[in-house]
């Protein structure tokens, strides 16, 4: 239930004018200092539900509360002090190093006119080294890989410094090295310093390993919300993907892990 | 380098542009009798006996009022370029990209239409005021042809200014095609030109760019946000729609001030922040002022050598992007070729 501490809270969301609605029906609670999983299947909604909660756009019908307050109510730069976003479709326009990006993340905390502070960029080469990107802090950001980009937006956001951070498809093109790490980083603020994470997954290996609740869309509403354990099942999955397979305990990692079938019939 | 050496390089730069073009014309005139000049007038005191009495003339009434015009519009449109490349995410958006000079066109050359009919307004008034409203109309009809609806986007800012500008070029054309024989007026406007142009123009210009140059300064930390996208500049505590929308206006509202006190002048407002650019990096914090010192500088010298090289005026315009032109490709090749420029 929503209480005064909760970080989000939508009460009967709905989104989208014409045909269908993108999101139907959004009751939804977000306590502090967990990781929630978003999954569901492409078109399900995600990226728009995680806009509402950035308050990038608003619902039609239904509110979005932030800590107890409407988050339409907020000012832009109160917001970005305390949410930060990795949307999915980022841009990275003319040749900004990779360094100036970053530091770009302590945009809401610098005034007008005012040179970073120590502090700023204490932060700054935190999320450079958390990112493993120090080595490039001095390169353009027109000319990097796209998982080095990817990096760079993150550890923009992580300088931050948000109590909630939101991720669309953060790690989308990562090696699976960066890709852990970026998931280990995140995660463990959200244990030593209660970041609250919101995260929208492909990867169900990737989001059972390390979300603590999840949040299940199909056809823009909520099917399951609740313990990666209690929500992860064969049974969902094949309701909500439409492929079969099955969830088990790994005996050594003891990770839930899915394993789909291959020629299956949809 | 360095903003506490850049700046103040180029305004000593633009400072010597300034005395030097003031010496140079018909009647030459010495660095020093300008500086005396200059100085007798800020002073009040009076000059020495010997002093020819046609220089103050020549410098206060013909010269300054042409040279600092041709400054303050080369400083504008660089600027309104500048902040129309960051917004659009386009470094090879100018200050027309919106069709602004069209409709500053269309306006003039309504007015010239209706001289050549008899129906006379006196011209000083009437050709830069309705060249204004006519930009100023152009402005309102993208934006409302752009609707809010996804943030004015690029797209949609980029395509509705290419509608809007092509709709006033067939009325351009229709005019024209009514002043017949006398169509070299407007043709003339249309290139650009530094002409007679008085202390008005001078004060004109001043009031709308110094103010436009100010506010912009005050958003540059965020112009330099946009460029991670509309989304994440809103996530970074931008009101981006609104931010947009106002520097998109004050741009504007400088590319139209300049456009109706001078013609069209092309190349200036896309090669200056694009060159600079290459040359300082995206700041904007930076870039946008060093491009008001480089356009006036580079304007101004392309005026001055309208003026006082060539052995006939030349329109302005048409200077400008003959000079710019090839230069751009130059770049452009370059740039290709290797690296970073």
């Amino acid at each position: 239930m929503a209480t005064p501490q909760s970080v989000f809270s939508i009460r009967d969301g709905w989104y989208g004018y014409r045909g269908p609605p993108v999101l139907a029906d959004i009751n939804l609670t977000m306590e502090a200092g967990r990781f929630y999983g978003l999954i569901g299947p492409n078109g399900s909604g995600k990226t728009t539900l995680l806009d509402l909660l950035a308050a990038t756009s608003q619902p039609d019908t239904g509110i979005v509360l932030f800590k107890g307050r409407p988050v339409r109510s907020y000012r832009r730069q109160e917001l970005a002090r305390q949410l930060a976003l990795v949307p999915q479709d980022f841009a990275l326009g003319f040749d900004y190093t990779v360094f100036d990006v970053v530091l770009m993340g302590r945009h809401p905390h610098i005034p007008r006119f005012s040179n970073p502070t120590a502090k700023d960029l204490d932060l700054v080469e935190e999320a450079l080294a958390l990112m493993d990107i120090k080595h490039l802090r001095d390169r353009v950001v027109t000319r990097l890989s796209g998982g080095e980009k990817q990096r760079t937006i993150v550890a923009r956001a992580l300088a931050q410094d948000p109590q909630v951070l939101i991720l669309d498809e953060a790690t989308s093109s990562l090696d699976i090295k960066h890709t852990i790490e970026i998931m280990r980083a995140v995660s463990d603020r959200v244990r030593f310093k209660a970041l609250t994470v919101i995260a929208a997954i492909h990867d169900l290996n990737l989001a059972a390993a390390f979300c603590d609740e999840l949040v299940v869309l199909k056809a823009g509403r909520i099917v399951a919300k609740g313990p990666v354990e209690d929500v992860l099942t064969s049974r969902l999955i094949q309701e909500v993907f439409s492929v079969e397979g099955h969830i088990h305990i790994h005996a050594q990692t003891l990770g839930i892990e899915y394993a789909f079938r291959k020629n299956t019939a949809s | 380098m360095r903003p506490a050496l850049l700046f103040p390089l180029l305004s000593t730069l633009l400072a010597a542009a300034i005395v030097l073009a003031t010496g140079m014309g018909f009647l030459r005139i010495t660095p020093a009798e300008v500086l005396q000049v200059f100085l007798a007038r800020i002073t009040g005191r009076a000059l020495p006996e010997a002093f020819n009495t046609v220089f103050p003339l020549v410098i206060m009434d013909v010269r300054l009022p042409r040279i600092l015009t041709s400054a303050l519009v080369g400083g504008g449109l660089a600027v309104a370029g500048g902040v129309f490349q960051a917004i659009l995410l386009n470094p090879l958006a100018d200050p027309y990209t919106l069709g602004i000079s069209s409709g500053a066109a269309f306006g003039a050359s309504l007015v010239l239409i209706l001289t050549i009919f008899g129906i006379s307004l006196p011209a000083w008034v009437s050709v830069p005021l309705f060249a204004f409203l006519g930009a100023v109309g152009t402005l309102i009809a993208v934006f409302i042809l752009a609707s809010p609806y996804d943030n004015y986007s690029s797209n949609t800012l980029i395509l509705s200014g290419v509608i809007v500008a092509s709709i006033l070029s067939a009325g351009i054309g229709f005019i024209k095609y009514l002043a017949n024989e006398k169509v070299g007026i407007i043709i003339f406007w249309l290139m650009g030109s530094f002409v007679g142009k008085s202390w008005t123009d001078v004060a004109l210009t001043l009031a709308i760019t110094i103010p436009g140059l100010l506010f912009i300064l005050y958003f540059s930390r965020d112009l330099n946000i946009m460029a991670l996208g509309p989304r994440t500049a809103a996530s970074l505590g931008i009101e981006t729609a609104k931010t947009r929308k106002v520097l998109l206006v004050w741009a504007s509202l400088i590319t139209a001030i300049c456009v109706s006190v001078s013609g069209i002048i092309g190349f200036v407002g896309l090669i200056v922040p694009h060159f600079l650019r290459l040359l300082l990096g995206p700041d904007n914090r930076i870039l946008i002022p060093a491009c008001f010192f480089g356009g006036a500088i580079l304007l101004l010298f392309a005026d001055t050598i309208t003026r006082a090289v060539l052995p006939s005026e030349l329109p302005i315009g048409v200077l400008t992007s003959l000079i710019g032109g090839p230069f751009f490709c130059y770049i452009f090749k370059k740039r290709q070729q290797g690296g970073r420029g």
